[in-house]
């Protein structure tokens, strides 16, 4: 109780005395944890779109006669990689097109005989399978032309994964920086205090119990910082959400709920564990060099 | 706390001789004056005793342990049982004299009632009871060394070691002082005083033990300050 009680009290003394010095280590674990966060959340929103590209991929198929549209879904009824198959008429293609036309449609489609072929959308379960699927109809008699996006979302693949990959360097060096800050903001204190400390050592302190206040010190200030990145991340994105949803509204960038709130919790653990981490590597090295006999 | 030094020398880097072959025993619940010129190796010899310095050769045996061989991880424990007013005095600057006192035993894990009323029976037995809220830099230096004291023998330690407990004190307030520090060594605590105050020495005649360059040239008997009694 009594080391709780110095612990807690020695903690405010420490934020108190260092004021400026917690306020620049707080902002710097903002900053940090903003970037960090900005980074994942970046990260997310390539895999989500990438994602959502490749659940609405449509392997189309065109074929001239009825029969041969009809010989291709018998062909490829049985196939577990695909969802649906689904026979588009060339009226009912003619009427989608005129919709789309709108008033062009009286000029570009003269009355008469339909000059589209029959289509057979193919609606995948993986994208993965989509070049197996291309490379299948592709040998087939009854079909004269293949169109499917697979290449765009094979490029926002890869586009998603190095979007991760760059996230996760700027989360290392990130890390890396606001750790330094921590340990010199640590020593700093540490060093600010260094007769306090070599007389509770020779008043007979334990270590543990002259760091304790150090430790808690580095563990709020990251905790406080990751806080902070956390409500700025959260009006960043809903502005962001915004703005995309209303230039981009096909991309649907929404993540889940579960999604950002695991990203919030795994922030908020990662500024106690990095404030405690540094500020103990700090106050551990000072103290066991302090304690040392000459 | 009986303490035997067997051919303690201390020599810092890079070759500066401190302590030179101290042999040395000190029974327990003695009191002992360590005297010497500036730079004869008492403050040197006080901290080989509370283990901030350790020795280049020779033993340094308390209570029959090695100082040598002593842990890090155990040295707090074996410091709990000692008492150091310091040249310095070494207080918090921003705590009050009671806190300055309390914070020994709070440091030890004492329960909160007990560290109360420890602290409230020291600080009243070395007189200042009604000084107890005033911060170091509010006292004056003789209460600033009552508080040190009070630090020193709060937790009870068995071995009590005050470097210049009353350099820079007038006479009435170090005979204050040094009636503190025999009341404590009528306690049955081992007491060592560094001291350049021959008036004190003496006053209260104890045994005196002489250090010169390092060097153990007198250990006496209820001695003197100096052999012919002149400074």
């Amino acid at each position: 109780m009594g080391t709780f009680r110095y612990t807690v009290r020695d903690t405010c003394r420490l934020f108190f005395r260092h004021w400026g010095l917690s306020l620049l280590t707080l902002f710097t674990a903002a900053s940090v944890f903003f970037l960090v966060g900005g980074c994942s959340h970046l990260a997310l929103y390539a895999r989500k779109i990438s994602q959502n590209v490749h659940g609405s991929l449509i392997v189309q198929a065109y074929s001239p006669t009825e029969n041969g549209a009809g010989n291709v879904r018998d062909a490829l009824a049985n196939n577990a990689e695909i969802e649906e198959i689904r026979l588009v008429s060339p009226q009912e293609a003619q009427e989608v097109l005129r919709a789309k036309l709108g008033a062009q449609a009286q000029s570009m489609l003269p009355p008469g005989e339909i000059p589209l072929p029959w289509t057979i959308e193919i609606k995948l379960r993986h994208s993965d399978s989509a070049n197996a699927i291309v490379k299948r109809l592709s040998g087939m008699t009854d079909i004269e032309d293949i169109m499917y996006a697979g290449a765009l979302a094979d490029r926002l693949t890869r586009l998603s994964s190095l979007i991760t990959r760059v996230a996760l360097t700027i989360l290392v060096i990130a890390l890396l920086v606001s750790g330094l800050v921590f340990y010199n903001m640590i020593r700093i204190s540490i060093y600010s205090r260094r007769q306090e400390i070599s007389v509770m050592l020779l008043v007979g302190s334990t270590r543990s119990y002259v760091a304790s206040p150090f430790v808690l010190h580095g563990m709020i200030l990251g905790l406080l910082g990751a806080v902070m990145a956390v409500m700025l991340l959260h009006y960043g994105e809903s502005y962001f959400v915004e703005t995309i949803d209303e230039v981009l509204p096909f991309l649907n960038v929404h993540l889940q709920w579960r999604e950002v709130l695991a990203l919030n919790e795994v922030l908020l653990c990662a500024g106690l564990l990095m404030g405690w981490l540094y500020s103990f590597l700090a106050v551990r090295r000072y103290i066991r060099a302090a304690a040392k006999p000459l | 706390m009986e303490i035997r030094l067997n051919g303690l020398t201390k020599i810092f880097p890079p070759n500066i001789p401190a302590l030179s072959d101290i042999r040395l025993h000190i029974a327990e619940g003695e009191f002992v004056y360590l005297i010497g010129t500036t730079g004869s190796g008492k403050t040197t010899l006080m901290r080989v005793l509370t283990r901030e310095v350790l020795p280049t050769r020779g033993q340094v045996i308390i209570d029959g342990k090695d100082l040598k061989r002593l842990s890090l991880s155990s040295l707090p424990y074996f410091r709990r049982d000692i008492g150091v007013v310091f040249q310095d005095y070494k207080l918090l600057p921003y705590l009050s004299a009671w806190e300055n006192v309390a914070f020994v035993l709070e440091a030890c894990g004492v329960p909160r009632s007990e560290t109360r009323e420890r602290t409230d029976i020291v600080i009243d037995k070395v007189g200042l009871w009604n000084r107890r809220n005033l911060r170091p830099d509010q006292l004056s230096g003789g209460e600033q060394q009552r508080v040190a004291i009070a630090r020193a023998i709060v937790n009870a330690p068995r071995l009590f070691l005050a470097d210049e407990p009353t350099g820079n004190l007038d006479v009435h307030t170090a005979d204050y002082v040094m009636k503190l520090l025999l009341s404590i060594h009528a306690a049955g605590t081992t007491v060592i005083v560094a001291t350049h105050d021959q008036h004190l020495v003496d006053t209260y005649r104890q045994r005196v033990v002489e250090l010169h360059m390092g060097r153990l040239v007198r250990d006496e008997r209820e001695g003197r300050y100096s052999i012919s009694g002149d400074v």
